[in-house]
């Protein structure tokens, strides 16, 4: 008996009899003109080399395994919403605090659980800051992005770890490769057709809002820089659906989000202090509806204010200075240009230095140079 | 590891390199051993324990079932191959759906069952391989076949990278005999396995991902009651994405291995040009539902008993057959639906199959469009992702939906729909009696050169996110 069912011949693939040689080398040399057109074409419409590294979950994860590493020297980590990523320029920053701050916000995200998992599952004892984004903060849970965050930090696997190392480079040389210049995303944002109601409007769905570099330095696209500008348009029309002001929150609803916020925040501060770290807010910069809002619900009396209260941190509410807000360019009403966030993080360095010191009585630096042989 | 990621390309370039350079067949094909180990391995090292299982196993069983000439034991070492093989598929996919069902089923005896926390990572392809494995031992033990005569041959059928996952699920009388004397691709062989890679990929990330995906999640994402032409165009949008997503792993798959040297059997033949759904099932899936047929269709007694037996057969072979696509009642009911339809087909064939009408072009073109209708149908409990979902989109589909129903789908993914659907549905009609190599034969050179160029500019711009294969989770 063969190894064999009843038939013993095994049916090998024809191959078309065509000039397979002569198809490939042309196809080859036609798609090598295309993807270089196809660059020149993405770098016209500012999408730079460099500006998109691999996917936010890896790149956040990559950051996040950094606290793991037994002699890290991190001093500053940035938690918060994309107003902390777009906000945060960390070459400034590491001149500013003399040690180069871990970049760990996330998009449409509270800090919440990041900030708890550095505390309950890291040694970290320098200083969190924690980006307040009104109403945002208080979503307590893994937000938009944090799953997908957290799951790759805690089981990427070799294939993902491998396929990240391997797009960086071509992120960093070749624009085309940025996500916001794949094929369907231009035919989705530049589809010019008529809507059915209620049906998702697919050039209202946000596009590209920045560019993410190494360490995740994130700086806002030229294009959304320019106000009334198409892209800054999209942007804008992507906010307004969760911009309804005649639907906001109330005062008791503010006050049950005060109470859970003391309450998850509280055993966080007091464990981070116990150790030698500490916690300092910054309510970011918002201007347009957004600041409308936060208005009308009188947000810095009714949440801002019972909260760092509360919690007893030092803590800064931009609003509060114009130097911090309203004399910076938020072109999108939420997040500031590259411009702006080199002035706010020039300057948001010193304040945090001044709130350190009235509310803790001693000098920030004591806490950011502490280093294990200071331990020792 | 995905073959629509970078990881891949160069893994993939590393093993063509291997394979091609001047080394003896048998390092030539631990090389290929160990590619597939480690291809598996990306995903979660752990679980290569299982391949190891099933492949040591499933060796010993089969040479000792050939040995063996009490029935009586032959038939207990076959047990022994199907019990491993099984219970490891058992357990994985299937058991925290039978410790749900048994909390449900004893609540209703007013019993409080506790289902203990289990968090069961499901293997990768494990439905895939187990089903590959068995057939070994089944064969063997049918004499059908003798066992391969070396381990490392029956190793590397096993773990096989280019299908080890998500199939063709291939016999071992087609595969082992490849692996006994050195296969190097011809130039024209590879040539044509790269031109079924660069199919495979656009089917996966262009047409699946790029096109059909969005539209499928818009629908079936949505919490409200659809209106009657989004039901059925999100529906739709789906039969072309499963095809796509499955048939175009299938083509790469047989593309990667023609690159090695190796042919693996064809897995789809233009199944949305089917007439009826015994031609469905004879262009779909063809290595599971052959393999369903041969393993458990045919054992049953296929259609040689009665015909109530028939039937009884064949609603059985498809309820496991959609219990083998997951742990979830809507994977019964989509089974029980195909299994029904086949009933109603054969007994619609007996009765009027053979009037005149019935054989002109027009009314084949009018079965075919009703078959793919039917079709539709079943794959909404295919993609819900609960029965509440499923009943919803059916009702609304035949025409329950209430007036003020949902429209979530925006015009230019309705286009996209209408295009992409009509123009498979052309290419499957068009290549129903043919194959995709007598297509190709027939084209002229710069239409195939057009096309290769214009696939492979698409995906590179499509880009992709690396999203799995739909048919991984199986």
């Amino acid at each position: 008996m063969p190894l064999s069912t009843s038939n013993s011949n095994i049916d090998y693939r024809k191959v078309p009899e065509r000039p397979w040689m002569k198809i490939i080398i042309i196809s080859f040399v036609l798609v090598l003109f295309l993807i270089i057109g196809w660059e020149f074409l993405a770098r016209k419409m500012h999408h730079q080399p460099g500006g998109y590294l691999s996917g936010m979950d890896a790149m956040w994860a990559q950051e996040r395994r950094k606290l793991d590493m037994p002699d890290n020297k991190i001093r500053v980590v940035l938690t918060g919403s994309s107003r902390m990523l777009w906000a945060a320029d960390l070459n400034i920053m590491e001149n500013k605090f003399g040690t180069r701050p871990l970049q760990l916000s996330l998009p449409g995200t509270s800090p919440a659980l990041f900030v708890k998992d550095i505390v309950e599952n890291t040694s970290f004892d320098g200083i969190i800051l924690v980006g307040f984004t009104p109403f945002l903060f208080n979503w307590l849970t893994e937000g938009y992005f944090g799953t997908d965050a957290l799951q790759r930090y805690h089981s990427e696997s070799p294939a993902q770890w491998l396929s990240t190392k391997l797009h960086d480079p071509l992120a960093k040389n070749l624009g085309f490769v940025d996500e916001g210049f794949s094929l369907f995303e231009l035919i989705d944002h530049y589809s010019v057709l008529p809507e059915r109601k209620n049906s998702k409007i697919l050039n209202q769905q946000g596009w590209k809002l920045g560019d993410t570099f190494d360490d995740r330095q994130t700086d806002m696209w030229t294009p959304v820089e320019q106000e009334g500008s198409f892209d800054n348009e999209q942007i804008l029309n992507f906010w307004l659906p969760g911009l309804d002001l005649n639907n906001v929150k109330t005062p008791e609803e503010m006050a049950k989000m005060v109470e859970e916020a003391i309450a998850f925040f509280g055993p966080l501060v007091t464990t981070l202090q116990k150790r030698g770290g500490d916690m300092v807010f910054i309510r970011m910069p918002s201007s347009g509806l957004y600041l409308e809002r936060d208005i009308k619900t009188n947000h810095r009396e009714n949440l801002w204010l019972p909260i760092v209260n509360a919690l007893n941190v030092p803590a800064i509410n931009s609003m509060d200075f114009p130097e911090l807000s309203t004399d910076l360019e938020i072109p999108e009403w939420s997040h500031l240009s590259k411009k702006s966030q080199d002035v706010w993080s020039n300057l948001i360095t010193s304040f945090i230095n001044d709130a350190y010191f009235q509310s803790r009585n001693k000098d920030i630096n004591d806490v950011l140079k502490k280093t294990k042989v200071q331990e020792e | 590891m995905l073959f629509n990621s970078l990881s891949f390309v160069l893994f993939f370039t590393i093993v063509l390199l291997l394979h091609y350079s001047p080394l003896s067949w048998r390092i030539k094909k631990s090389n290929l051993l160990i590619a597939s180990y480690l291809f598996y391995a990306a995903w979660n090292p752990p679980f290569v324990i299982l391949l190891w299982i099933s492949t040591l196993v499933d060796w010993h069983v089969a040479n000792w079932i050939f040995k063996e000439q009490q029935q009586n034991k032959r038939r207990l070492l076959l047990l022994l191959s199907l019990a491993t093989n099984l219970g490891i598929l058992g357990y994985f996919k299937y058991g925290e759906f039978l410790l749900e069902n048994w909390q449900w089923l004893m609540g209703n005896f007013g019993i409080n069952y506790q289902v203990p926390e289990w968090s069961i990572i499901l293997p990768v392809g494990v439905s895939f391989y187990t089903f590959q494995t068995m057939a070994y031992s089944l064969d063997v033990y049918l004499k059908r076949a003798k066992p391969a005569k070396s381990f490392l041959d029956f190793s590397l059928f096993v773990t096989f990278f280019p299908q080890l996952v998500a199939g063709p699920i291939v016999r071992p009388t087609h595969l082992i005999p490849q692996f006994e004397t050195p296969h190097l691709a011809s130039l024209k062989q590879f040539s044509w396995g790269l031109g079924l890679v660069v199919l495979g990929l656009f089917q996966k990330i262009v047409i699946a991902d790029g096109f059909l995906s969005p539209v499928v999640e818009a629908v079936y994402g949505s919490k409200e009651v659809l209106s009657f032409s989004d039901a059925w165009l999100g529906t739709m949008a789906f039969a072309g994405q499963i095809f796509s997503d499955f048939a175009g792993y299938s083509t790469t798959a047989i593309g990667i291995s023609l690159c090695l040297g190796f042919s693996l059997p064809t897995n789809f033949r233009f199944p949305y040009a089917a007439i009826g759904f015994s031609d469905f099932w004879q262009r779909w899936h063809i290595s599971l539902s052959t393999w369903l047929r041969d393993y458990l269709y045919i054992p049953l007694g296929g259609n040689r008993i009665s015909n109530v037996r028939t039937y009884v057969n064949l609603m059985l072979t498809m309820l496991l057959g959609g219990l083998w696509h997951g742990a979830s009642w809507n994977f019964v009911i989509w089974g029980g639906l195909h299994g029904s339809f086949l009933a109603i087909e054969r007994f619609s064939r007996k009765r009027w199959g053979q009037l005149a009408i019935l054989k002109t072009s027009l009314a084949s073109f009018f079965l075919m469009l009703l078959t793919f209708a039917a079709v539709n149908i079943t794959w909404v409990f295919f993609r819900a992702k609960d029965f509440t979902t499923s009943s919803q989109i059916i009702s609304s589909m035949f025409g329950f939906a209430p007036d003020n129903a949902a429209t979530p789908l925006p015009t230019l993914y309705i286009i996209e729909v209408i295009v992409v659907i009509s123009l498979l549905m052309s290419a499957h009609w068009y290549m129903r009696s043919t194959t995709l190599e007598e297509t190709v034969n027939s084209m002229p050179v710069w239409l195939v050169t057009l096309l290769v160029t214009f696939m492979t500019f698409t995906i590179v711009i499509t880009q992709g996110t690396g999203n799995a294969f739909i048919y991984f989770q199986f």
